[in-house]
């Protein structure tokens, strides 16, 4: 009696076990080009803190593509797509959860929006059940616009934008708006995204000096998005304006809603360890 | 013998590798491979596209040159707090990039003839602006109490190159003169294209003189336009079709007197070209069902160019109590090169029953990323019962 017990009891843990461990989570970056995402993009301290949330907490991957093109682009959703499907293969993943930032955001949406553009894709879109991105440039931004109207060698906005010129052109607003009508789903007016995208969205840039919750993520890329912020509306987080970032799915929260101490999230900490944006994550996934 | 099993190592490692690159190869690329995908719900895939947006522009920019910079160039703004972007622009001369050398801060003078003390808040130099992600050398500053009775002149004080060009960005955020402009997303592929637009200035009216107009292609080429009274005729066809390697955009400036000043505004407008790369012959789309829940639908398409291709569509029929019901929405892809049938295998739960038809019919030529026209309801079909 015992023994069946028992063989009931580790079968029963085993089932559990097997269950649990098919959901994985993807960290998906921005513009630019990685290779080192997870310490160049990311921090592991921000990645190690979040990946605690899954049941399992080593399936998680950290995705490195070429996000200066265009979202349609084979070395963007194409090398996206390849990382899924090669993480999904590896670790038997039958839910996947996704964390992006930024423009990738809008690279998820391409493919949950375009389902026999690659044959990669309708794997894929079976098995995503829940996206959380954290400022999207659902809606783009007029910093990208400011810096293509200057159509420069180096049309450049650096970290925010990339040095790729095909991923700045695609993120002006009026780009952005071609793009959500024709081909991309979840903003208004167009068909839903059939798994759940909901966005954080950052308010506002705090940079004071005197102020230790500036120094979060770097003090440095708080004074530069305050210079942004001056292209922006009031409601932005120094480089999408809250608009944008609400523009596709639904909002999970507006930072000051749920930060620790009511600080806002710049488009720099929103990817970083400050706040308690991390340990919110944690818990959602 | 060792140097024979390294090199039947490397042989085999170079096979391995050959074989990973040509299976990561572009999977739009597999030409005999259809891509099928059926939503977890039917959806309305009707959306009659929008073909006009609209548009606001609150700001404008220039190309100026060194030499114009260290003269004194004419500003106008419209808001009494404005913010004013300087970039250098590199030039391209017999294959070498210039880029013209960096601007200081605190070398730019803003001033006007008024007895109004318009004010420099210096906002970021190159550094600062570098930080904030402006890695092409720009530099900021905001204006406050900014003269709006008469154009102020903006001046650099160090000796510039004079040929070189810099981009004056200037940013009006709250002014009431907005340049408004509608126009369509989309225009047919003609031999002597056209692109109507509606232009508004707010509290201002202005007239053809006033405008200024250049089409950029999706390449980066710039071609001078007229603008007639919101007309712009584009003397040469135009060569891009669709969206997959960028917009078009009309670069539309705008200059009109306002008191003594001027009121400047730029906006870009972007759009595709299309034309008929493939069509579906609805007349002749085939359903048939085996009554064991699968319902496939083959939808002949007739292409003019090869490209890859996609259907999308809602499967509708009868529920059990004869209501029109829609089934399911699907969609079905594949690289043509010539005039093919799409078989679209709709799993359906067996809760509902013919006549079939399709509805919401979308065509999509995804090589070059363009929307076709079609028409959208093919006519109800009896279904063929088949023990398949």
């Amino acid at each position: 009696m015992k023994k069946t017990i028992k063989t009931g009891l580790i079968f029963a843990s085993l089932m559990t076990c097997v269950a649990n461990a098919n959901t994985g989570l993807a960290f998906i970056h921005g513009t630019g080009k990685q290779t080192d995402a997870r310490n160049d993009y990311w921090t592991s301290e921000f990645i190690d803190s979040v990946r605690q949330g899954l049941p399992n907490s080593n399936k998680y991957t950290v995705i490195n593509c070429d996000f200066d093109q265009f979202m349609w682009n084979e070395n963007a959703s194409g090398c996206l797509a390849q990382g899924l499907t090669d993480f999904i293969s590896a670790q038997g993943i039958t839910e996947l959860k996704l964390i992006t930032h930024s423009n990738g955001g809008n690279i998820v949406r391409w493919i949950l929006s375009n389902p026999t553009y690659d044959s990669r894709y309708p794997d894929i879109i079976s098995k995503v059940k829940h996206t959380i991105a954290l400022a999207p440039s659902s809606g783009g931004t007029p910093l990208a616009d400011a810096a293509v109207a200057g159509n420069t060698f180096e049309t450049s906005l650096g970290w925010l934008l990339g040095y790729g010129s095909d991923a700045v052109k695609q993120q002006q607003v009026s780009w952005m708006n071609f793009y959500n009508q024709q081909w991309l789903f979840g903003t208004s007016g167009r068909p839903s995204l059939q798994s759940t995208f909901e966005s954080v969205v950052g308010s506002d840039v705090d940079s004071a000096i005197w102020d230790g919750d500036s120094y979060c993520g770097g003090y440095q890329y708080q004074v530069a998005l305050e210079v942004t912020q001056n292209w922006l509306d009031s409601c932005s987080d120094g480089f999408l304006n809250c608009s944008s970032q609400s523009a596709a799915g639904s909002v999970w929260f507006t930072d000051k809603s749920k930060s620790n101490g009511s600080e806002p999230f710049s488009h720099h900490q929103s990817r970083r360890k400050c706040f308690g944006l991390d340990s919110l994550l944690r818990n959602r996934i | 013998m060792k140097t024979s099993k390294t090199i039947n190592q490397l042989s085999t490692a170079a096979t391995l590798i050959a074989i990973a690159i040509s299976c990561a190869s572009h999977a739009q690329a597999k030409n005999d491979e259809a891509t099928f995908y059926q939503w977890p719900s039917s959806y309305k895939t009707d959306f009659t596209k929008q073909n006009k947006k609209a548009y606001t522009s609150n700001e404008y920019w220039q190309v100026v040159t060194g030499a114009q910079l260290n003269k004194g160039v004419k500003v106008y703004l419209s808001d009494a707090s404005t913010l004013v972007k300087l970039t250098p622009k590199a030039r391209f001369d017999q294959g070498a990039v210039f880029k013209p050398q960096n601007l200081e801060l605190n070398q730019i003078q803003l001033g006007n003839n008024l007895a109004n003390k318009q004010q420099i808040v210096q906002l970021a130099a190159q550094k600062e602006m570098a930080l904030a992600g402006f890695k092409d050398g720009s530099i900021a500053l905001k204006v406050q109490n900014a003269s709006l009775n008469a154009p102020s002149v903006l001046k650099y004080a160090q000796p510039l190159v004079a040929d070189d060009k810099y981009i004056v960005h200037v940013k009006d955020k709250n002014s009431a003169f907005k340049l408004n402009v509608t126009a369509p997303l989309e225009i047919k592929k003609q031999f002597q294209p056209q692109l109507t637009i509606k232009a508004e200035l707010t509290n201002k009216q202005f007239s053809n003189t006033d405008v200024s107009a250049r089409l950029i292609s999706p390449l980066g080429e710039s071609v001078e336009l007229k603008y007639n009274q919101g007309k712009i005729d584009f003397s040469n066809e135009l060569a891009q079709l669709g969206a997959v390697k960028g917009l078009y955009q009309v670069e539309l400036n705008v200059s009109v007197k306002h008191l003594a000043n001027k009121i400047k505004r730029t906006i870009k407008v972007p759009f595709i070209q299309t034309a008929q790369t493939a069509s579906i012959l609805t007349t002749e789309i085939n359903i048939e069902s085996n009554n064991q829940g699968l319902i496939n639908v083959n939808v002949p398409v007739s292409i003019d160019q090869e490209g890859r291709f996609a259907v999308k569509a809602t499967l509708q029929g009868y529920s059990l109590n004869n209501q029109k019901v829609d089934i399911a929405t699907a969609e079905v892809a594949k690289f043509l090169s010539h005039d093919e049938n799409l078989t679209m295998p709709f799993k359906v739960s067996g809760l509902t029953k013919g006549p079939y038809s399709l509805s919401n019919i979308i065509l999509t030529d995804q090589t070059r990323m363009m929307v076709l026209p079609h028409a959208d309801t093919s006519k109800a079909i009896i279904e063929l019962d088949k023990a398949w």
